[in-house]
């Protein structure tokens, strides 16, 4: 049985008060019955007196003490007496127990027979008040003993009242309770003669609330699996991104990472860590930097974009990463960090090719037109001296007529590179556009050049194999030349001179063994008016 | 005033008929007896046994009349305030203890007035009306008991 079940409880409980209840009462039962007793004793003693009395007034007229005797006799016979006395005139008599002192004794007058009030005596009664407590205990036992059995017989009703129409329906409802799963269609049984006692509201109530139950789980399972489903995309988005997503807390405990950034340390070689500084900027080539910017932007409520080198290169590539770092503050004023990292090595590696591409000729990728005239704009404004060589191909057109294009680009592209081989550092080779190239050689005097172009003739002039082609071909060249600042301090006046050379010698150059440079003359450039 | 008369005449009728019924007892001795009186409570111990002596310490010898038949009645409904029935319970009493005996009993008022001539201790009763110049002159009365 369960120690704290209800029939073990109701069972003590009611044993309890009934002990209780018995003891009280027995107590005062007790002290009713021993006045009570005391009472009848007192009126029993007085009737037997009564009975007594006129053999005691004969006994005590006539002094006759074996009267006397009988009466005492006579009295002490009653259970209610102890002991007693007669003294008269003429004799005193007392039983042998009889005290002095008593606690509860009766006096009664002895009177002559004829004549009531002539006093002849005394006869002092001496109750038995053993007797009555001990009559008074019998009965108030006797009381309790049937109180206790009354108790027990209650007891025994009550618990077999309480366990049919409560402690059982009770565990039935209990049991059926439990082996229900809230959420189910399941509802729980009255018990039997419960309809409308508090144990069917009850169950009444349960189902209700089972109901309840039922709607909110299903709508909560409803929720749930949208919400599964929206953490599934959530994680596919997190997870499958390609840039690095790192959570954390301002201090740089990292919470979240996904596999973009342990792949980005992996290429870095990188050990896997809980904290790489605030902002991770320990992984950064300028720490400092990025914090500043971080914060400041974080001082103007925006969130921090910036692009920033990391310290550690893959293959001695320098790697950039846009770093987006934003503040979330969450409802329990828990701040975080959310750092979203993009590579931008790749663009800005296009961009440097961009640049590249504004300064160089994409085919032989030598200095294209626009960037040999920024140089000479600068040569000009350093007031640099420099020879301007306008350089043109000979027997290129047949070349790209009979082999193509791409023999064509082959040509330009052998020629560039004899050009750049052989021009020195600070000097500019490059392509002008089409089969025409420009030299800018920087402080070069006019002997030097006249060895270069030689130099420069022989190698381009002889036979050379096509790859695409497995044919030889032979390009020629004609050179025209104009000093800075002997010929010309102006740029576009160079050019014109140095052009004006050139086609001055271009027909003797496609000769065999004709010269192929000449040197602008500068009287004839100043009778010509330029544009 | 008539009334009044009637009403008085009525209560003399009733008293003078109770004392028609009240015959007055007389209490004799022996005519040499030294007793002159006694008190009532003195006859009740005489006649219920407690001191049977006369005041001189004399021996007295208490005796009953039992005819005429009220007589004994009357004497210790006077004397004692009880019934005969009553009387003879108390002697039943005592005589259990041997201690005191109860007065000797005599047929008639003559043989107690004979008894008591002839002997000096004894004491008796008789209707005081029964009493002639010639039946007592041996004896004489020492009390009357009325109603």
């Amino acid at each position: 049985m369960n120690k704290s079940g209800l029939l073990l409880r109701l069972a003590i409980s009611i044993s309890f008060a009934a002990v209780f209840v018995g003891f009280i009462s027995s107590q005062v039962f007790f002290k009713l019955a021993y006045q009570h007793n005391q009472d009848k004793t007192q009126e029993n003693i007085e009737q037997l007196y009564d009975v007594v009395a006129p053999t005691a007034n004969i006994a005590a007229y006539l002094g006759d003490q074996e009267l006397a005797r009988e009466v005492i006799n006579g009295l002490k016979n009653s259970q209610s007496i102890i002991a007693a006395s007669f003294e008269s005139e003429l004799f005193s008599l007392h039983s042998d127990n009889f005290l002095a002192e008593h606690e509860k004794q009766t006096e009664f007058i002895v009177t002559s027979p004829f004549s009531s009030s002539e006093k002849l005596g005394k006869v002092i009664v001496q109750h038995n008040l053993a007797y009555i407590e001990k009559d008074s205990k019998d009965a108030a036992s006797f009381l309790s003993n049937s109180l206790l059995v009354q108790a027990f017989v209650v007891t025994i009703i009550a618990i077999f009242i309480a366990f049919y129409f409560i402690t059982k329906p009770i565990l039935i409802i209990a049991r059926s309770l439990h082996s229900l799963n809230p959420g189910t269609a399941r509802r729980l049984k009255k018990p039997t003669f419960h309809d409308k006692s508090e144990l069917g509201n009850l169950v009444e109530d349960i189902n209700l609330l089972l109901e309840k139950a039922e709607e909110q789980l299903s709508q909560e399972r409803m929720l749930r699996s949208e919400i599964e489903v929206l953490e599934k995309r959530f994680r596919l988005l997190f997870e499958n991104s390609v840039a690095p997503i790192i959570l954390m807390e301002p201090r740089g405990n990292i919470l979240l990472t996904n596999k973009a950034f342990k792949s980005l340390l992996e290429r870095i070689e990188q050990p896997i860590k809980k904290n790489y500084g605030p902002i991770l900027s320990e992984l950064f080539e300028t720490p400092e930097l990025l914090t500043r910017s971080v914060n400041s932007a974080f001082l103007n409520d925006e969130i921090a974009i910036g692009e920033h080198r990391l310290k550690f290169k893959e293959e001695d590539k320098t790697i950039w990463l846009q770093v987006v770092v934003s503040s979330i503050v969450t409802d329990d004023l828990k701040s975080y960090y959310q750092i979203t990292l993009n590579d931008v090595s790749k663009k800005r590696d296009e961009l440097d090719k961009l640049s590249r591409r504004a300064d160089y000729d994409a085919l032989t990728n030598m200095t294209n037109r626009h960037a040999a005239e920024k140089k000479i704009d600068q040569f000009i404004k350093e007031k640099t001296p420099f020879i301007f060589v306008l350089m043109d191909l000979n027997g290129f057109k047949q070349v790209n007529d009979i082999y193509g294009h791409d023999a064509g680009d082959e040509v330009l592209i052998f020629v560039a590179n004899q050009l750049k081989q052989l021009t020195p550092s600070e000097s500019i080779a490059c392509r002008w556009g089409g089969d025409e190239f420009v030299l800018v050689l920087k402080d070069m005097s006019k002997r030097d050049f006249e060895a270069l172009a030689e130099q420069l003739t022989t190698r381009i002039v002889k036979p050379y194999t096509l790859i695409t082609h497995q044919a030889n071909v032979r390009v020629g060249l004609c050179m025209g030349a104009a000093i800075y600042p002997y010929d010309s301090s102006h740029k576009p006046e160079l050019i014109h001179l140095a052009d004006k050379a050139m086609y001055a010698i271009k027909p003797e150059s496609k000769q065999k063994g004709g010269r192929t440079l000449a040197f602008a003359s500068p009287i004839e450039s100043k009778e010509h008016k330029y544009d | 005033m008539k009334k009044l008369i009637i009403l008085f005449t009525l209560l003399n009728i009733c008293s003078f008929a109770s004392y028609a019924i009240a015959k007055p007892i007389s209490v004799i001795v022996n005519a040499e007896n030294s007793t002159e009186s006694l008190t009532k409570k003195q006859l009740i111990d005489l006649y219920m046994g407690r001191f049977v002596a006369f005041p001189d310490n004399q021996t007295a010898q208490p005796l009953d009349t039992l005819t005429p038949e009220d007589l004994r009645a009357l004497f210790y409904k006077r004397l004692v305030n009880m019934q005969l029935s009553r009387v003879n319970a108390y002697w039943s009493r005592v005589r259990f203890t041997g201690r005191a005996s109860p007065p000797e009993q005599h047929q008639n008022e003559q043989t107690v007035l004979d008894f008591i001539t002839n002997n000096p201790n004894a004491i008796g009763y008789v209707f005081s009306e029964s009493l002639t110049q010639e039946n007592k002159r041996g004896v004489k009365v020492i009390m009357e008991l009325y109603e």
